[in-house]
């Protein structure tokens, strides 16, 4: 059986001359010579030998976790039935050494320019109306993102990228700048795929239209344990596009469950307000019956009546005595004036010599002056009677 | 003031604000119900928006496959 497995393996062209990319795990050294590792990636593993007489000139010792590259045929050991990678020629991987080396350059450049800085990640919008995604149309990685934010009433804008390959790098980074000004929240996602598939992602040009884009960032590349160079820039990073979608937009049914229940809170809260004040008043109208406030209004009524008059009666009781000390002041000043005794129709007699008080004050025929209330005469005196003299 | 349409964000933003001035329970029932008639305007807006299903994507190149138009 395992003849024929053979058989048929080494006799496929399809299974020779080929070269196989991967990481070395268990290296075994065997004395005969013959060295014994694993190839592995990511997803799987094959089993390698290197043959005595093939080993001796790979210029370098096999170690764990070299990456390599290794030129061979498939092969069976027939006594396990075990498929094996017969190696001819090995030689280090150095492209993705160099690439490892360069991430790391690029990593710690942007680090100690501030792209990776927590205190400038920005909040995701709670409920953004805007979405931009940048990746590719025709990749699995938009329509997870879409199945997610499918029920959420926003605007999804995508901007088209071409996510692995040649220019790649240039049609991410343009595709996140022309989302400037238009999205609220953009998405940067692509789905699983090999480390090489993922470059693009580690590289410059990427990190800073990432940097530079004036909406919050989500990233989501490839699977949960790859890890770019645009998530260490991104606002918030995503395991994967699902994931992403999912941080982008509140979930529907706690929205929709959130609206039932603010409707609810609104109504409670406005009917208790409603019970406080109610109450209230049934406590106001209890304690005061109708008769009891009608005597209350009347008492009240009194007391303002009482009060007015209280009001009045001490304004008008000044303004009496200002007026009584007016009067009387008036009356006494009245009582010194000439004027007011010539107003009720006396006059005032004078000759040159004075007032006339007495008939002897006046000659015969001499002319004296009478003031009156108004004006005065000038007199002449006819007679004189004298009263001593009439007595 | 101009009529525009308001966002969801805005309604759900104003709309928590109305219900945390409601249940703050220092308003006069005039006032009250001012904000119990604004609120639930606002609830009905945000529902009707967020059943309102349509096609809504658009791409900046006009590259849009045709599962997705």
């Amino acid at each position: 059986m395992n003849e024929r497995i053979r058989d048929r393996l080494e006799n496929d062209p399809r299974l020779h001359d080929l070269w196989a990319r991967g990481e070395i795990s268990n290296v075994v050294n065997h004395r005969s010579g013959h060295r014994y590792f694993t190839l592995k990636d990511r997803d799987s593993q094959l089993s390698c030998v290197l043959f005595k007489n093939q080993g001796y000139d790979i210029g370098f010792e096999l170690e764990n976790g070299q990456n390599i590259l290794v030129f061979g045929d498939i092969g069976v050991y027939r006594p396990q039935g075990r498929v094996q990678l017969v190696a001819r020629g090995i030689k280090r991987d150095e492209g993705l050494g160099f690439r490892h080396l360069q991430f790391e350059a690029l990593k710690k450049k942007l680090d100690l320019e501030g792209l990776f800085a927590v205190e400038r990640k920005r909040a995701l919008p709670k409920y953004p109306s805007r979405i931009g995604i940048v990746t590719s149309p025709q990749g699995a990685a938009l329509r997870d993102v879409l199945r997610i934010i499918g029920p959420y009433p926003a605007q999804i804008i995508l901007s088209p990228a071409q996510v692995q390959g040649e220019g790649a790098e240039e049609s991410i980074a343009l595709a996140v700048r022309a989302l400037c000004g238009r999205a609220d929240v953009v998405i940067v996602c692509r789905g699983g795929g090999s480390v090489e598939d993922l470059w693009c992602f580690n590289s410059e040009v990427v990190a800073r239209a990432i940097f530079e884009c004036d909406s919050p960032v989500i990233s989501a590349i490839g699977h949960e344990t790859d890890v770019t160079i645009a998530d260490f820039v991104a606002d918030v990073r995503a395991p994967t596009p699902t994931a992403a979608a999912k941080m982008a937009v509140p979930e529907m049914e706690e929205l929709k469950s959130w609206l039932m229940q603010v409707e609810i809170r609104m109504a409670r809260s406005l009917w208790s307000d409603l019970e406080r004040k109610g109450e209230r008043l049934e406590y106001l109208s209890r304690s005061i019956s109708a008769r009891k406030m009608y005597s209350l209004a009347a008492e009240a009524r009194q007391r303002l009546d009482f009060l007015g008059e209280r009001l009045g009666g001490a304004a008008a009781g000044k303004l009496e005595g200002l007026m009584g000390r007016l009067d009387l002041a008036e009356g006494r000043l009245e009582a010194v004036s000439p004027q007011a005794t010539l107003s009720r129709g006396y006059a005032l007699a004078r000759s040159r010599r004075g007032l006339i008080l007495r008939a002897l004050d006046a000659e015969p025929g001499e002319v004296v002056e009478l003031i009156l209330a108004k004006g005065r005469l000038l007199c002449r005196v006819l007679e004189r009677e004298d009263e001593e003299e009439s007595h | 003031m101009s009529e525009r349409e308001v966002g969801l964000e805005e309604a759900l933003d104003d709309l928590e604000r109305i219900v945390a001035k409601l249940e703050e329970g220092k308003l006069s029932l005039e006032e009250s119900l001012v904000l119990f008639e604004k609120g639930t305007m606002l609830v009905r807006l945000c529902q009707g928006k967020l059943e309102k299903a349509q096609k809504r994507i658009e791409s900046l190149t006009g590259e849009l496959p045709s599962d997705l138009g």
